[in-house]
């Protein structure tokens, strides 16, 4: 009677909401790199080590792929389920990591205005 | 349907659909969010983007302080420049750390039904980010004169 189980359920939800999510998590992960990179080149002009920040941004962004690898195939599931989990590694990885990076920032602009 | 011959062990399976309250609860997940029932999908989603889109509004002013940092040179005053800059960094620690805790009290008042807190940050955000806007505006029309 039922087909056999695809790997992307279909889901009626006229607001597309699993691509629109998915499509957030890709805009702030690609704003984390150009942030990032433009960090990297002010602690650098700076002459302050750049290695932390440049493991920070890697590893943040590193986590947050991989936790949302199959974030979309699983909130169409949850549509079509009427239920699922939130994603709270990625989201302390993306909020962790940018406090992180902004208190680096701090840091060089203190260092940098003694 | 007409394969009735078939006689493997393997009964057929109702029980291996998962319930949805238990798919993919983490340890993490478990330990944030110990109380209250999965809310509508959408609600949760939309939650995220929220908190998305604080992200990018904080690494927005991170880049615009690091930015004034880098590549303004000398077209302001340094003590200015740096103080605005440090104003901008500022922010944005404070709007990430803000999401972040924004983001979980949100995800526990819709598992629990309650109403959703109002985001005090957007006042500070929007005072903080036109007095940094007229002190640059000046500095910028300054520096062409």
């Amino acid at each position: 009677m039922t087909g056999r189980a695809t790997a992307a359920p279909r889901h009626d939800d006229p607001g597309l909401q699993p691509e629109r999510t998915t499509l957030a998590w890709t805009r702030t992960t690609l704003s984390l790199l150009v942030v990032g990179v433009l960090m990297v080149r002010l602690l650098a002009l700076a002459h302050v080590p750049v290695a932390p920040a440049v493991v920070g941004v890697v590893v943040t962004i590193v986590i947050v792929l991989r936790d949302q690898s199959l974030r979309h195939a699983k909130a169409v599931r949850g549509l079509v389920h009427a239920g699922m989990p939130t994603a709270p590694t990625s989201v302390l990885a993306v909020g962790g990591g940018t406090a992180l990076l902004a208190l680096g920032v701090l840091a060089a602009l203190v260092w940098a205005a003694r | 349907m007409t394969d009735s011959t078939h006689s493997d062990e393997d009964a057929p399976q109702p029980a291996s659909e998962p319930s949805p309250e238990t798919t993919g609860r983490g340890w993490l997940t478990r330990r944030l969010f110990p109380d209250g029932a999965e809310p509508d999908p959408r609600f949760t989603l939309a939650n995220e983007r929220t908190f998305l889109a604080w992200m990018r509004t904080s690494l927005a002013l991170l880049g615009a302080g690091v930015a004034l940092e880098a590549f303004a040179a000398d077209v302001f005053p340094h003590l200015i420049r740096h103080l605005a800059a440090l104003v901008l960094v500022g922010t944005a620690l404070v709007a990430s750390l803000s999401a972040t805790y924004r983001w979980h009290r949100v995800e526990t008042a819709m598992r629990r039904g309650r109403p959703l807190p109002a985001p005090s940050l957007a006042l500070l955000l929007a005072v903080g980010l036109t007095l940094t806007s007229f002190v640059l505006l000046g500095l910028v029309l300054g520096a062409g004169a």
